[in-house]
């Protein structure tokens, strides 16, 4: 016993000499991971409660070894775990029952505590921002949710929000707070996108394959943005990894996706691949067939689409990234039908040969392509610029051949056309990030922007054979314009105490077009007060401008409607939002969100009707009619978690009302007036192989216009008069489906993450609307002698869909 | 292009499911229907009723009672007697009002909301001149240029009447109303395609009115382009025209246009179209209450004889 004092000697000293290399003190893990920082270029995530001062004498060689190997030396022993995600590493303690579930690795800027970018703190999913209306969707969400026709999609899971209408069924939108769809800032790496929807809406442009995070802001829109009136979807994609090649492959019932990403220079330079492409058309072949049969006629249609997203980023220094973004995307459909009667051989027929031949083609599609540069130019000061060119085109083709052997003579006609619209933005934009202490975020930049509307290309060929006219060619471009658009914008990030935040901004815009300037200057302005751990209050002031206009001349979405500018004769739309909420963070990780919003819209557009699919290119500012909308209600959402289980319920109880005073003399419901719109949605993990996916969405009908009051007729069978008292007058049923979805996880032999995905879209079969009429029947009974009732009629084609995918991720 | 919206909704249609809902949910009322118009210079009828809603047709009771009513000219009660009962509903017996009139109407009855309307009666159509001539693709075209005033917002219309002589040189005494030059839906060059809004109006017995606002006449003429039917004994000597001017108040214009939407407007009757189509200034009630001036035209004589089919 007496040597043990001799022996702890030795041992401090033995201690000692090891925590002392080449005369220096044994790093922190803190010290560590400002090494790996430095050198990999990711952030870390942990919370403050996690002593990371703790030293630790991992031999970490960020020049001979990959992040991984560096993390897990790191890490081994220390009863912390860690987890990439993307450029952070996310720090949390192997003991699960302390590890928080709701957190979010993509943070605001603003609220990092420390200059050299580790965040000490585990942030919460939208708590930190000062804006009202504000949701955050990171690629997780997508891995695990929703997924129609077992394809993730970012449209989708917004619409899941509340405030958010989906509209009609398979004709889906975005009606964002009484907004008319047309009215949403769709960026993609902050390139404004003009067609987000391919297979009328059933999937979105955006590839959830390449995408990093969605941005969604419905009120309080910062300085930055602005554009249009409802909404703000930043979807922002990754770049590749810099140090390994992975990627997926997904092969779906509709679709197959490939992902591809890694380095082209290990550490400098990388690139990002995503590609997706539909095969609807392989299995409408065979189906045309059988039709063909049927109908004894040739028949022949066909849907596709395809898109791709390809970045390459290079990194000159720590400060200094430049990033080439593309995105191209097409549809096509194309109906065409033969009929051949042949020759009957019959004297009696006076028609003995007949041919006629039709098609019709639909083509649309964009393409985008944009150029960043990301300098860091000091510490607390950086610079985002871009050019970008985005451009979205659709055509619509059609031809007739027709050839009548009539009696002694043979008559041939021959038609066909192609009418092409074209929307071309060219841009340059800069973006500053300042922070001149702890307690500002300023943010400010300049935009400018050149459009160029082209709404008609038209050719026309006509050959006619006995009626002579052989060959009459026409062509014509009509309707161009071209608009130039500045911006510039100012913004504050304040934290004025401990318990108030506030983001005050400007923005103003001015756009040119022939000859006219429209000026505007739009206030922003959100607070964020911090009553305590567990409830923020957060109000928000906005003004938002509008300076393109889709002209659709129905609502059906087609690519047929085009862009057009801002005129002599069509003022810019313009928005009023004020917003404001309470959010709780409950015991148990129960929270509660609940927010109220007031909106007005003034100069918002409407088509006069009648002109059919087209919309009139020549007479299109005649065609529209200008109105006002304004909107108000409350949405609140709840949500549970615990590690394997999540439940979210979201209600909006909303009010929406338009006024054009050429179609009703007062304010009338707006046809997506939903009153009430419910959203359960449920995850549950089995283990770690499978996981389940539930969601119910309800909401109100929506609203159409009928003839909704009558004379009654005495007789017997006579149609009474009929009257349209208000516009969407007639309600429309509600909206309710029901989707399931399961994943199967697997780790393949070679340790690459395998997925089965089955998905259920309406699972109880609900034909929800997709047109409705008024119907009449005669239905004779003692009380009804003329026999007549009215009845809603509706029609619904999207029955249950289930599909599957398989998905490799390598 | 309607063929196609029409494959297009058969595809729908054929591969859908199709099935009723209640119209209940609509929160609809009955209410008081007024059907007003009138004519400057000429004692009107009009006429009051009461509407159901669409679900309660053949249910609800469709009886009115006796209805009050208020008329004024220029703010001043007009007196006119009591409504009269009559086949279909109500019918007030209004005197002749004079270009400029403000024509207030309400009306009350028991157990339905109390509706009003207004309309002003429109003057007289502007000094204009006629023309009848053929364009380069030999359609009849009938060309009327007037002085518009451009201080005010003028909505105007016209009837082209024509009347036929036989071969023999008699006169047919009947008299057609021109028809608009079919148009074409298809794409089509032709900047002109989409232009005319004409109208068959039910209320006025014409078959077909070409209707139009100041902003829509170029240089204060309005170009109508005229179908003419064959009539007469297998063949027609070409005939007389005249023209029937109008100047109409906003209401009559608005009401008459939403009609031509209706009719022309593929997507309004299943909710996929904006509700343009949809006219009515009763508020708190149903129906047009409306008005117009009218002035003929000499008969023209178009010189040109056609060969017997």
């Amino acid at each position: 016993m007496k040597l043990f004092p001799y022996i702890s000697i030795v041992l401090t000293l033995v201690l000692s000499s090891f925590m002392h290399v080449n005369g220096k003190e044994v790093p922190t893990i803190k010290e560590h991971m400002q090494v790996i920082h430095e050198h990999y270029g990711v952030n870390f995530i942990y919370d403050s409660s996690i002593d990371m001062d703790i030293r630790s004498d991992a031999r970490i060689d960020p020049k001979k070894m990959s992040l991984e190997e560096c993390l897990e030396t790191l890490f081994r022993n220390t009863g912390l775990e860690y987890e990439i995600q993307r450029k952070y590493v996310v720090i949390t303690h192997v003991d699960k029952k302390r590890k928080p579930k709701d957190y979010t690795i993509l943070v605001e800027e603003q609220h990092d505590t420390l200059n050299e970018s580790i965040i000490t703190a585990l942030l919460e999913k939208e708590r930190n921002s000062t804006q009202t209306g504000f949701s955050k969707i990171d690629s997780k969400v997508f891995d695990r949710g929703f997924a129609v026709m077992s394809s993730p999609d970012v449209i989708k899971a917004l619409q899941q929000l509340p405030g958010v209408s989906s509209g009609t069924e398979l004709l889906s939108g975005m009606y964002v707070r009484g907004g008319d769809g047309a009215d949403n800032l769709y960026l993609l790496d902050d390139v404004p996108l003009y067609q987000v929807s391919h297979l009328l809406g059933l999937f979105s442009s955006f590839n959830t394959d390449v995408t990093e995070s969605v941005d969604f802001y419905k009120s309080g829109f910062p300085a930055r943005y602005g554009g249009r009136l409802s909404s703000v979807v930043d979807v922002n994609t990754r770049p590749g990894d810099f140090n390994s090649y992975h990627g997926l492959f997904s092969i779906g019932l509709l679709d197959g996706r490939l992902q591809f990403e890694g380095p082209i220079v290990k550490e400098k330079t990388s690139f990002n691949i995503g590609l997706r492409r539909s095969w609807i058309d392989v299995l409408s072949e065979p189906a045309c067939l059988i039709a063909s049969g049927i109908l004894e006629r040739k028949l022949r249609l066909k849907y596709a689409f395809w898109d791709l997203n390809a970045n390459v980023t290079h990194r000159f220094s720590k400060e200094n990234t430049l990033s080439l973004n593309i995105y191209g995307g097409r549809d096509a459909f194309k109906i065409r039908q033969e009929e051949d009667s042949g020759n009957t051989g019959s004297a009696e027929d006076l028609q003995e040969f007949y041919y006629n031949e039709m098609g019709m083609g639909l083509v649309w599609g964009n393409f985008l392509a944009s150029l960043g540069w990301d300098w860091k130019f000091a510490d607390n000061h950086e610079l985002e610029a871009k050019a970008y060119l985005s451009n979205y085109d659709s055509n619509f083709s059609f031809e007739e051949v027709l050839k009548e052997d009539m009696m002694e003579h043979i008559n041939t006609t021959s038609r066909n056309g192609v009418n092409r619209s074209r929307t071309l933005d060219a841009g340059l934009k800069a973006d500053f990030a300042f922070r001149p202490s702890g307690t500002h975020h300023l943010r400010y930049g300049a935009a400018m922007q050149y459009h160029r509307y082209s709404p008609e290309y038209l050719s026309e060929l006509k050959v006619t054979n006995k009626g002579e006219t052989l060959k009459d060619e026409k062509e014509r471009e009509s309707g161009r314009k071209h608009s130039f658009e500045l911006a510039g914008y100012a913004e504050d990030e304040m934290r004025l105490a401990d318990w108030l935040t506030a983001n005050l901004g400007l923005r103003y815009s001015v756009i040119s077009a022939e000859g006219r300037a429209y000026h505007s200057l739009q206030p922003r302005a959100a607070l964020l007060f911090r009553c305590g751990d567990y409830t923020d209050l957060k109000l928000s002031y906005s003004e938002m401008v509008q300076n393109s206009h889709l002209i659709a001349s129905n609502y059906l979405q087609l690519p047929t409607s085009f862009w057009m500018p801002s005129t002599a004769k069509i003022a810019p739309s313009h928005s009023r939002q004020v917003s404001g909420g309470a959010y709780f963070r409950l015991p148990h990780n129960i929270r509660f969100n609940a927010e109220g919003y007031f909106k007005t819209m003034d100069n918002i557009l409407e088509f006069r009707g009648q002109w059919g699919i087209y919309p009139p290119i020549h007479l299109w500012e005649e065609a529209m009619v200008n109105g006002k909308g304004r909107s108000w209600g409350l949405e609140s959402e709840f949500s549970w978690a615990d590690e394997k289980t999540s439940v979210t319920a979201a209600y909006t109880l909303s009010w929406s009302q338009r006024y054009f005073e050429e179609f009703y003399p007062e304010w009338y419901r707006d046809r997506n007036d939903n009153r009430h719109k419910l959203t359960l949605t449920a995850t549950r993990r089995f283990g770690k192989r499978f996981e389940m996916y539930a969601s119910w969405n309800f909401n109100s009908g929506g609203w159409m216009t009928g003839e909704s009051h009558a004379i009654p007729s005495d007789q017997v069978g006579e149609r009474p008069e009929m009257f349209y008292e208000v516009p969407n007058n007639i309600k429309l049923p509600c909206y309710h489906r029901l989707d399931l979805g399961f994943n199967f996880r697997k780790t393949t032999r070679r340790g690459n993450e395998s997925i089965w995905n089955l998905s259920i879209y309406n699972t109880y079969c609900n034909m929800n609307p997709i047109v409705a009429y008024m119907g009449e029947m005669y239905e004779f009974t003692k009380e009804n002698m003329t026999g007549l009732t009215f009845v809603g009629e509706a029609f619904g084609i999207v029955p249950v869909i289930p599909s599957f995918s398989y998905t490799l991720k390598f | 292009m309607k063929r196609y919206i029409i494959y297009a909704l058969m595809v729908l249609i054929l591969g859908g499911c199709r099935y009723s809902f209640d119209l209940n949910d609509s929160g609809l009322e009955p209410k008081i229907c007024v059907m007003a118009v009138m004519a400057e210079g000429e004692e009107t009828g009009i006429r009051v009723c009461k509407t159901v809603p669409v679900y309660e047709v053949g249910k609800a009771d469709a009886e009115m009672a006796q209805p009050r009513f208020t008329l004024l000219c220029n703010g001043k009660e007009v007196e006119a007697g009591e409504a009269e009962a009559c086949e279909d509903g109500y019918r007030i017996n209004a005197e002749a009002f004079r270009s400029g009139d403000l024509i207030e109407l309400h009306v009350e009855a028991e157990g339905l909301e109390a509706v009003a309307a207004s309309t002003v009666i429109p003057g007289q159509f502007p000094p204009y001149s006629q023309e009848i001539y053929e364009d380069e693709e030999g359609n009849f075209c009938v060309r009327v240029t007037y002085e518009d005033d451009p201080e005010t917002r003028d909505y105007y219309g016209a009837v082209v009447e024509y009347r036929t002589y036989m071969t023999s040189g008699e006169l047919n005494p009947h008299i057609h109303t021109a028809s608009p030059l079919s148009w074409n839906n298809e794409i089509s060059i032709d900047p002109d395609a989409y232009a005319p809004a004409v109208i068959q109006v039910k209320e006025m017995d014409y078959d077909w009115m070409f209707i139009w606002k100041d902003e829509d006449g170029e240089n204060s003429s309005y170009e109508m382009k005229i179908h003419y039917e064959s009539y007469g004994n297998g063949g027609r000597k070409i005939q007389d025209t005249r023209i029937r001017l109008y100047r109409l108040s906003e209401e009559m214009y608005r009401r008459l246009y939403a009609q031509y939407d209706i009719e022309s407007n593929p997507f309004a009757g299943i909710g996929m179209s904006s509700p343009s189509f949809t006219y009515n200034n009763i508020k708190g009630g149903v129906g047009w209450f409306c008005s117009y001036s009218a002035v003929t035209s000499e008969w023209m004589l178009k010189d040109k004889e056609e060969e017997r089919l």
